[in-house]
Formats: C-alpha cells, structure tokens, sequence
C-alpha cells in the first residue's frame, strides 16, 4: 500500500502561532496519525494537546486507559516546571493551585498492516472523514467520526480529555473497517464544520492545497467570506493508494511543522522590533542634533544688545520682546536705519487700522539726535509704563485664578469637559 | 441577531462598569461591608473571573476591554476613569494582590484549603460630598462608546453596567437630573452598531429588606421612583443574554428591561456576572 500524507495549520486571525492550541502528529513507523484541539479556556491546553498527539503516536505499547495516565503525568510535569519559574503571574499559580486541568478534544487513528485494516477513535468536535477513491455516491459513502450525535451542532462545549482525573465529559466514539483506496481526513472542528457544510465540493478545494501558503491563503479567505469560523485549524490528509500491495510504503510526507512556524514567526518579530528600536534610536539622534544646531544658531545670532537690555529694563519687558536702545550699542547708522524701518511700520499700521497714531517721526523732534540709552529710554518711558501696568494686572489676575483654584478644593468640584480623557482612553483601543 | 457577536482576540467585546462613589454609598450593606466595599469587592471579583476565564495558562487573550468609571468619587460632580485596558493588562498590572483562601475539590472525592491571590482594580470610596452624577457618566460612557465604535465597527456591541445606590443628584434640580440620565440613556440605547445597538444593565444597591424589582417587562409593575427610573433606562435583555439570565437565576420575558432594584448581596454578584457574560458563553 502507498501512502502520501499532506498536514497544515494554522492559529486564528489576530493570534499567533505560539497561541495555537491545535496540534497533529503523524508517525509512519507505528502507523499512527493524530489530533486534537485544546480548549481555550482551560489551563495550558496547548501544552495538553500535544502531549496527547504525540503519546499516542509513540506509545504504542500503552493501552488507552493507560495512555490518558501517561498523558497527564507528563502535562503535570510541565506544568510544575513552568509554575515554578521566578516570573510566573498571579493568575497563573492561582489557577495552579486551584488545580485547574487542560481540556482537549481527540481523534486517533491506526493503520494494521498485516490485517489491512484501520481503526480510529474520536472524542469531543475534532472529526475523522474517509472518502474512498470513485465514490459514486458521496453522502453514502462518506465515513465520518467524532463523539458528536445527529443532527451536529458545532458550539463552544466540545467532549473532552481532561489532563487532571478522570472527569472526562463525553464517551469516545470508535470505528473500524479495511483499508481501501481513499482519504482519511483528520481535522479540527472549524475545518470539520466547513467539510460537512461544503459537501463533496470540499475535497476539490483540498486537494489545491499544495503548500502551508496555499493553507493559509484558503483559511484567511474563507473567513472573510463566512464560510469558516475565525478559529485554530488543523487538518490531516492520508491519501491510500494501491491498498492491495503488502507492505505501507510512505511516498510523501509534507506535514507543516507547528514548532518551525512558532520558531519563524518569532524571529521576526524579534527582527522587526530591533529595527523598530534602530529605527526610534536613529530619530532620537537626529532630533539631538537639530537640537543642537538650532542651539548654536541662536547663540550666534543673538545680539549683545538684548544681553545688555536684559540687565538695564525690567525683566518682564524684555520678556514681551521690546528692543530698547541702549547706550553704545547702536552706530549712529544701524539708529538711523532702525529708525527708517519703525517709521515705515508705524505708518502701514496707521493707514491699516485708521488710527491717528503719533508716529516716531513725531515722538522724536527732528532736531534731536538720538544718542544715549537714557534718552531713548526715556522716549519709549510711557510705552513702558504701559506694559508694566499691563504685566502687573497679569499678575494680579494669577493670583486671583490661583486664590479661586484653592477655594474649589474646598467646594465640591464640578466636572469640567471630559473629552481629553476619553481621547486618553480611545488611544488604548 | 443583534448582541450577538462573539468575544474574541479579533474582534473584543467592551465592557464599562460605572460605579456610584456617593457619600451614601458609605451605608452599610452586608457582612461588615459598605456599599461601596462591597461593589469594589464584586467588580473585583468579577474582573477576576474574566482574568481566568481568558487564561490559556501563562497568557490572557485579548477578549474584552474592561473600562471602570467612577463618578462622584473625587467629590462633588466628578467623573472618572479610575481604569481602561485590555484584558492582559489588567492582568499584568493590577494595583495589588490580596490573598484569599478558598476550598477547592481535591480530585478524589474531598476539599482542600488552598490560598489564592485575588487581583484588585477598584478600591471602595465614596467620600461624604460625592454628589451622584449619574447622567453625566452616562454622557462620558456614551463618549466612549462612539469612540469604540469608530476604531471598531466589527466588534460586538459595548455593554455598560451601571452600579449605583440611589436616583441621579448634582446638588441642583433632581428632577432635570433624572431626565438627563433618562435621555442620555436612551441617546447610547439608540447608538447604531453591526452588531445592533449597545446594552445598559442598572442595578441599585437596595437596604434589607431588599425588596427586590428585576427585570420587569412593564413600567405599570413598579411601584417605587427608583425602579421606575431604572427601567427608563435600562436596554431591553436581549436574546442572546436571556440563556445567560437563566443560568443566573433570572426569570426573564421577551420585554424584560435588564435592571435589578434594591439589589441585595447575592443578587448583585449574580448581577454583575450575568452582565459581564457576553451572553451566553460567547466567548470564540
């Protein structure tokens, strides 16, 4: 007999692999094929699944009572070790400690060589199918297994194996025939409610899957268009050929391996998350230095006159930006110039805002020459004036806003907008 | 069906507990513990449950975002976030943890004692001039909720749960308040979403002897102001939930406003929990 075995999965959309709680295995030296999908909300299912694929697929000495002990000691002793890290979370140890088990739906199956014949088990909503080779009627002849009754209904309460005890729910279902030429389908139940829905159009759609990509490009788009639940998948396809030779003779195993994709997948995001980091370092760098430069840039353009202006006039003056003349900062042309350049100004926004403004011209009488800080001080004394009237009413109001913030300490607080702090929270959506 | 779109890693359902942190919110209520203690203690819980309910071990999925909002717990009018996160983040940064000891099987047939760790995100407050805003929590909860909506228009349809001991209060006309929680009630119960439109469940804290009034189908049967307010405001159960109400011991009809009034103890944890359930089970 010849046998070509094709193996693919995948975790839901938004997951990743390393969440994937379905696992298969396949061992052509014991004739033996498997899976199972861990429960979501049970306690490291994962890890139980694929201790359960992998047990039955090597431990063929073991009888099935025997095997589910095996099983469970190994999950517990995993389980131990992980708990006992430093880093583990509170939720983790009170699960623990609660003993909380893993849950896991199975289907098992077995080829014997000398009899030609095959048998298979399945608890909870993981299906086996076998379709054989030129079928005539499809719904007839179609073999199916898992522990669900009629009419199946696929839900959230899958038969299970539980990892602690012997509270299984469900009973497991068995079946048994001859080897004949044909495919067996082992699959979890996304897959399983999709084959069952897609008749016999399904196995056309298998049988283009030449690849994980082509897997995957299936699933995403079958989930877009509603025919598959957004869900873990794995599926087994053992396709038989010329049954009546002796011997089992593997011709091609290509089956996905779940801890290669896992092993891939987080090397890129560690890649994407050192360049992420290379990337923010570079910007920081840049930013430094445009920092920098523009420090320099003011530092050179920075006249003495402010400098000096600073230590003469009021600190809150030079604040608001006035430019007071001093004493022999300026040339005699840079006044002359400067005086030009505020006429011209003063006169544009005298025709702008139709003001009968004194212009400098006036202010200055022609004669004088402007010469010393004190006498330009002294002409520019009433805008001063102004302005500093101007900052102590500042301050006054300051104080009062201040006063009236620390008598509402005292009041109950009437809620300003809330909108900033929903924004805060929308950013965490 | 509308509400009934599975909590999922794609797709997380949103869930916003307001809570009333009023000065009356100090009363006693049961077993040592105020109102107040005691909401703080079954939010806490609940969000708990969540935790391990979402667990696959040493990793919390994505399921829901939990947001809790507290009004009049700074004082007077105040609205606050006092929490909103994903899931996982609750569960990687609680406040504290606090050790309880609880019984559990031993897998042959007996009990064990054993100490488990309770995660905290709510402490009880309630200061003495928290006033009961109750309408402008709705209007921030309602900010969020379009908010949600916009950046997630696949996701099921955001459930508030709203904790409170007493009628809305803002220190002026009390009737304009409970219009103004009447209206912005109705204004989220009219939100559009693909997944229908979002749910208000309303319990109110009641004093013994707790004479309880839940889930009623019709105004007529509701004798006191509070009840009758908290129908006004509360979304009709809907379908996909009405499974969830029966496992929790709630009697429910076709017309049933999801509300309890003058809850007592152990009707507040079923309350909650049932509110908190995505329906029935519906977790993907």
């Amino acid at each position: 007999m010849k046998v070509s075995i094709k193996g693919f999965i995948t975790c839901k959309s938004a997951e990743q692999y390393i969440d994937c709680a379905d696992n298969y295995a396949v061992d052509k030296s014991s004739h033996r094929f498997s899976v199972s999908d861990g429960v979501s909300k049970s306690f490291f299912p994962k890890v139980w699944s694929e201790i359960l694929v992998t047990q039955f697929v090597e431990r063929t000495d073991l009888k099935e009572n025997e095997l589910i002990k095996v099983c469970q000691e190994e999950w517990q002793k995993r389980i131990d070790k992980i708990v006992s890290l430093p880093d583990t979370k509170w939720f983790t140890k009170s699960q623990y400690n609660r003993k909380d088990p893993a849950l896991a739906t199975f289907v098992g199956l077995q080829f014997f060589e000398k009899e030609k014949k095959w048998s298979a088990s399945a608890l909870g909503d993981s299906f086996l199918f076998f379709v054989p080779m030129g079928y005539k009627d499809y719904q007839k002849e179609l073999v199916k297994l898992s522990s669900k009754v009629e009419p199946i209904e696929f839900d959230n309460f899958p038969d299970y194996l539980t990892s602690i005890g012997d509270s299984h729910k469900g009973r497991p279902k068995e079946k048994s025939g001859n080897l004949k030429n044909g495919t067996f389908y082992l699959m979890t139940d996304a897959l399983a409610e999709w084959f069952i829905k897609d008749g016999e159009n399904a196995i056309g759609k298998i049988k283009v899957w030449k690849s994980q990509a082509d897997f995957e490009i299936f699933i995403t788009q079958a989930i877009e268009e509603n025919q598959l639940t957004n869900d873990d998948c794995a599926i087994l396809c053992i396709e038989l050929f010329e049954v009546e030779k002796t011997g089992i003779d593997y011709s091609k195993i290509q089956v996905t391996d779940l801890n290669y994709l896992i092993t891939n997948q987080e090397a890129e995001k560690e890649k994407i998350k050192l360049k992420k980091l290379e990337e923010e370092k570079i910007k920081l760098e840049k930013e430094e230095e445009i920092q920098k430069s523009k420090k320099l840039e003011i530092s050179q353009n920075e006249s003495p006159i402010t400098k000096s202006l600073a230590d003469i006039t009021n600190e809150d003056l030079a604040k608001e930006g006035l430019i007071l003349k001093v004493k022999g900062f300026f040339s005699g042309k840079e006044k002359e110039e400067n005086k030009k350049t505020e006429l011209a100004k003063e006169k544009i926004n005298t025709e702008v805002e139709g003001i009968d403004k004194p212009t400098l011209e006036q202010q200055v009488p022609s004669s004088e020459e402007p010469s010393d800080s004190e006498t330009t001080v002294a002409k520019n004394q009433n805008s001063e004036n102004d302005k500093k009237e101007e900052l102590e009413t500042e301050k006054i109001e300051e104080e009062a806003k201040s006063e009236k913030k620390e008598s509402e300490n005292l009041e109950p607080k009437v809620q300003p907008k809330v909108d900033s702090k929903a924004k805060n929270i929308f950013d965490k959506f | 069906m509308n509400n009934s779109k599975q909590w999922s890693s794609a797709t997380p359902g949103y869930i916003i507990f307001l809570v009333d942190q009023s000065g009356s919110m100090g009363e006693d209520y049961t077993g040592g513990k105020n109102k107040a203690e005691f909401t703080a203690l079954v939010i806490n819980r609940t969000i708990n449950d969540l935790i391990f309910t979402n667990s696959a071990g040493d990793k919390i999925k994505d399921r829901v975002f939990i947001s809790i909002i507290g009004y009049g717990g700074q004082g007077g009018n105040s609205v606050d976030d006092i929490r909103s996160d994903y899931l996982s983040a609750f569960a990687d940064s609680p406040l504290r943890t606090e050790k309880v000891k609880k019984k559990v099987s031993d897998g042959a047939g007996g009990l064990v004692e054993i100490e488990e760790e309770m995660a905290i995100y709510l402490e009880p407050t309630c200061p003495r001039n928290g006033l009961t805003p109750m309408g402008e929590a709705l209007d921030f909860a309602k900010q969020l909720i379009e908010g949600w909506i916009n950046k997630k228009p696949d996701n099921p349809a955001p459930v508030i749960i709203n904790v409170s001991d007493g009628m809305p209060y803002t220190g002026g006309n009390a009737v304009e308040d409970a219009e103004k929680a009447i209206s912005v009630a109705n204004s989220i119960m009219n939100v559009n979403t693909n997944d229908g439109n979002p749910i208000i469940f309303n319990v109110h804290l009641g004093q013994p002897p707790f004479n309880e009034s839940k889930f009623e189908s019709s105004e007529s049967k509701i004798s006191d102001d509070e009840g009758k307010l908290l129908f006004k405001i509360s979304s009709k159960v809907p379908e996909t939930y009405r499974e969830a109400a029966r496992k929790h011991e709630f009697v429910t009809s076709e017309d049933s406003r999801g509300f309890v009034s003058n809850a007592g103890p152990e009707t507040l944890i079923k309350f909650i929990n049932f509110g908190s359930s995505g329906g029935t089970d519906r977790i993907a």
